[in-house]
């Protein structure tokens, strides 16, 4: 029955940005490549200066692994892991080299992301197997912006916002404060009781571009996130809360040159990432100094990306300071056959300490249309081993090979007359020498376990039935299965466990006078939790409620008053075995914003 | 995250490799739909999963998850370490949950939880059924406490703060010996603990991480050490060995490769069983004759004295659900049987 729902219902909020704009793109001038380290088209996500997890759970077809509000949260893309998906900000991965994740749980107020579910190996390198989030801002120049959000969960986040320009300055700021208990209802043996995960945080961001001449920009960026929590354990564990302490400090300063078909950038880096754990039995300090930087030249349809990155991860669990250094270099090339038929070749390779990778590369080709778009990408891409894998102690295996993959991917996009858009993207990938944690003759370690086939597609469907009323489906259908196995021959053919083989959403958007309805149906199939597939998690349907309404105040303030009500049909449900899930609860959403002359 | 997932994996890890079969002794007989079989105790996903008990009826059949199916799927928790029955009544140790879980062992339904026994690891019972003893690594691993509980009311009477880790016990008159392992660190001792006055009364050294321990048929007492790991020095890493406790210590009676474990006694009284990395070897204790009685990768093992019969798993990848074989005491394979996840331990009633 829930196969035959997702069938028909499925979606992503972020299509409502799409179905408001024409879907594709006539251009077919000279081809001049930015001078940008990655020049790929990617989705948008609907954030909405939200949590990244939250919007990652009900706007994509991105399978998100949650442990709960204010815990562990990481993409799965098409059925690969958070160690294959790099999370990109202004250009540089923020993963953990230590153990190739990052909690997205942790991202705030970003307010222009986007992902692509493509692998970017030929351009970064490693850590994007499985494709790349992309976090950005889109700054308002002259504006002040408050945001407040409470929940019936005791959470209270702020979030202020101001920018402005002081001659050819444009500066924008932005300062969060989170203030998370995520109180919820679950329901457990039949009864109901309250979770609790305490968030404290503190973001701040700002970026500044300041225009030098007309052919050249400086731009410096900061990103200070410091965040403490205390983190429950699993249901089937005693109830005891361990403190983690993540504290990231992030800067980046890049200078732009532009002119005509020349164009030149030089990004700097240099990130001091914090993460410290502490339980009854564990006592885990982490210091990673991260100093990179990227140099881009493009001319006309050429572009050559040079890249060097240096981690110094200083850990209480690793015996000695660990430096792991990654230089990348990148050629891409465009042609245009024809109006509308484009080609693109990026070659890579990347040096990691003394290694080279194998050659990485993206060969694609699209072809477009007034209302028809198709692109084909043959795709190769590599993943090193985390640190972890490379220099645990017990267990750490220094003599893993990266993981490697091939890749097909397909897009198809039709735009009709009458406001209906379609988008198909079937994929293909394989990746072997799949690094896995496996039990040893004294304890656990990772090795070059298996090969992984994923195949599946990614399908939308965004329909303008008139100004007031939006509407979207998505289906994304995973096949992720073992293919090859060293050791443990009957779990070939076997789905690796918490991918859904079905995530489907359904959303509309409807106008009625000053207010804004958002109802949207999350629907997630059966989630094996064992690798013989044996045991499963069942699968859930969501749905979510938004109503909205803009106050204006004055010509350039304007007040907008949002609730939302998450699982309104109290659906119990799991995304992680034993990590409950919130029953229904409300937020409350009051942004003020005023636009100075 | 992932990292401290790691650390608590690698830790847990760490108990399963030195647990040892337990309940290879004679056992009480309960009468009833589970009366008379084989308990497997499957620890269930490292992590976030949860223990589960299948059932061998010693014929053909196999029951899954019984504690689950006969109380309305409640789930065990975390880390299903061990059980024991005294009297008619079953006693579950679920290790990371820090309890006890109590049933009735006619028809596995749930009489109690004994909560507040961190990182509890073994149990024993006194002659006469009325006390229950847990021994338990404490909440940070290395503390190590006696618990002793008493079985009408399932209330912890006492706990002592021994230290060191405690694993496997046994009970000879009204002395309870049980091994000191170090939990995360290493021990070398073997507590006596004098059950009548419930003091510590006595330690014998033996080798690193002892962690089994068993009963001959002359009431001798022997244990078993795994040898110290050091992870970051394998160079420093020291053998197992058998002891024997002999009047006022114990003695070496053999030395074994580092990592043995799961000591297991068969009926007679005259043979252990015990796994390294070979598979599962054999000592006859009248001669100290060692032998290579089964080779394989193997994660548990138990004696059914029921059935003479070798009892050992495969936990398969310790995320898909294992097996066990069933061998007879030449070594050849009588059958196998299907387990839960991490199949880590067995319990035999008659």
């Amino acid at each position: 029955m829930f196969r035959i729902l997702t069938g028909i219902f499925f979606v992503v909020n972020c299509a409502v940005l799409c179905a408001q704009e024409r879907l594709l793109s006539d251009t077919t001038e000279t081809i001049v490549i930015e001078a940008s380290k990655i020049n790929l088209a990617s989705q948008s996500l609907k954030t909405e200066d939200s949590n990244l997890a939250t919007a990652i759970n009900n706007t994509s077809p991105i399978q998100l692994q949650s442990n709960g509000p204010g815990l562990l949260s990481t993409a799965l893309i098409r059925g690969f892991g958070a160690r294959h998906t790099a999370i990109l900000w202004e250009e540089f991965n923020i993963q953990s080299p230590i153990n190739g994740t990052f909690d997205l749980s942790l991202i705030n107020g970003f307010n222009k992301v986007s992902y692509t579910n493509k692998s970017l190996s030929a351009y970064v390198g490693t850590a994007s197997l499985a494709g790349a989030i992309i976090l950005d801002q889109n700054n308002a120049t002259k504006a002040t912006k408050v945001a407040l959000s409470l929940s019936s969960t005791d959470n209270f986040n702020v979030l202020f916002s101001h920018s402005f320009q002081v001659s050819k300055l444009n500066s924008s700021f932005q300062l969060g404060w989170i203030e998370n208990d995520n109180k919820f209802n679950y329901e457990w043996g039949g009864e109901r009781n309250k979770w609790i995960t305490q968030v404290k945080g503190r973001d701040l961001k700002w970026n500044n571009e300041l225009q030098l001449t007309n052919q050249l920009q400086l731009n410096a960026n900061i990103w200070v996130s410091l965040f403490d929590r205390q983190l429950p354990s699993s249901l089937s564990s005693t109830i005891t809360f361990a403190n983690q302490v993540d504290n990231n400090y992030r800067y980046n300063a890049g200078l732009v040159y532009t002119s005509g078909t020349l164009n030149a950038k030089i990004n700097y880096a240099h990130f001091d990432e914090q993460l410290n754990y502490f339980s009854d039995v564990v006592d885990s300090r982490a210091n990673n100094k991260v100093d990179a930087i990227n140099f881009s030249l493009s001319k006309s349809k050429h572009l050559i990306n040079l890249s060097i990155r240096q981690d110094k991860v200083d850990a209480n669990f690793f015996s000695e300071i660990i430096t792991r250094k990654l230089t990348s270099l990148s050629y891409q090339y465009s042609h245009q056959w024809s109006k509308g038929l484009i080609s693109k070749i990026v070659l890579g390779e990347q040096l990691f300490d003394s290694d080279w990778s194998p050659l990485l590369f993206d060969f694609s080709t699209s072809y477009f249309t007034n209302n028809f778009e198709a692109a084909l990408s043959v795709n190769s891409a590599y993943n090193i081993p985390t640190l972890n894998d490379l220099y645990w102690p017990q267990g750490g295996n220094s003599s893993l090979l990266p993981e490697r993959s091939y890749g097909l991917d397909f897009n198809i996009k039709y735009a009709f007359n009458d406001g209906l858009d379609i988008e198909v993207d079937p994929y293909i990938k394989q990746v072997s020498n799949w690094i896995l944690w496996t039990p040893g003759d004294q304890f656990w370690s990772p090795k070059n376990q298996r090969s992984v086939i994923s195949k599946g597609f990614d399908a939308s469907l965004n329909y303008s039935i008139s100004n007031m009323l939006l509407g979207g489906l998505l289906v994304s259908l995973t096949n992720t299965t073992i293919s090859k196995e060293s050791t443990f021959q009957e779990l070939v053919g076997k789905q690796l466990i918490y991918i859904p083989k079905w995530k489907s959403t359904l959303w509309i958007d409807y106008q009625w006078n000053n207010i804004h309805l958002n109802p949207s149906l999350l629907l997630v199939s059966e989630r094996f939790t064992t690798t013989d597939n044996q045991s499963s998690l069942p699968g859930y349907s969501i749905v979510n409620l938004e109503i909205s309404s803009p106050i204006k105040l004055k010509s350039n303030q304007e007040v907008r008053i949002g609730i939302i009500a998450y699982n309104l049909l109290n659906t119990d449900y799991q995304q992680v075995q034993f990590y409950p899930m919130p029953l229904r609860y409300f937020e409350l959403n009051i942004n003020y914003k005023i636009k100075r002359k | 995250m992932i990292k401290s997932v790691l650390i608590h994996c690698s830790l847990i890890l760490m108990f399963g490799l030195f647990s040892c079969g337990d309940g290879d002794s004679p056992d009480p007989i309960p009468s009833g739909k589970y009366e008379s079989g084989v308990f497997v105790i499957n620890q269930g996903k490292f992590g976030d999963g949860t223990g589960t008990i299948s059932y061998y009826d010693r014929n053909s059949t196999v029951s899954q998850n019984i504690y689950q199916t006969e109380n309305m799927g409640l789930v065990l928790g975390n880390i299903a370490q061990s059980m024991h029955v005294a009297d008619k009544t079953a006693y579950i140790a679920i290790n990371n949950a820090a309890k006890i879980e109590v049933v009735n062992a006619d028809d596995f339904t749930k009489i109690a939880t004994i909560e507040d026994t961190p990182q509890v690891r073994y149990m024993t019972s006194s002659e006469d059924n009325k006390t229950l003893y847990a021994s338990s690594w404490g909440a940070d691993g290395v503390s190590g406490i006696l618990f002793e509980i008493d079985v009408e009311s399932n209330e912890i009477i006492s706990q002592t703060a021994i230290g060191g880790g405690l694993e496997n016990m046994v009970i000879d008159g009204t002395e309870l010996y049980v091994t000191k392992s170090g939990g995360f660190g290493t021990d070398s001792l073997v507590i006596q603990y004098d059950l009548s006055r419930s003091v510590v009364e006595k330690e014998f050294v033996v080798g690193d991480n002892p962690v089994g321990i068993v009963k001959d048929n002359e009431d001798d007492i022997w244990v078993l050490c795994t040898g110290a790991f050091d992870f970051a020095e394998p160079a420093n890493n020291t053998s197992g060995g058998l002891y024997k406790i002999e009047g006022e210590e114990a003695i070496l009676q053999l030395e074994l490769a580092n990592g043995s474990s799961n000591l297991a006694i068969d009926q007679s009284g005259n043979t252990i069983y015990y796994l390294d990395f070979e598979g599962i070897k054999s000592v006859d204790l009248n001669t100290l004759e060692t032998s290579l009685f089964a080779a394989g990768s193997f994660y548990a093992l138990g004696f059914d004295p029921v059935q003479n019969v070798i009892y050992a798993s495969d936990a398969k990848d310790f995320a898909s659900n294992g097996d066990v074989i069933i061998l007879d005491q030449e070594g050849n394979q009588l059958s196998g049987l299907a387990a839960g996840i991490i199949p880590g331990g067995f319990y035999f009633t008659k």
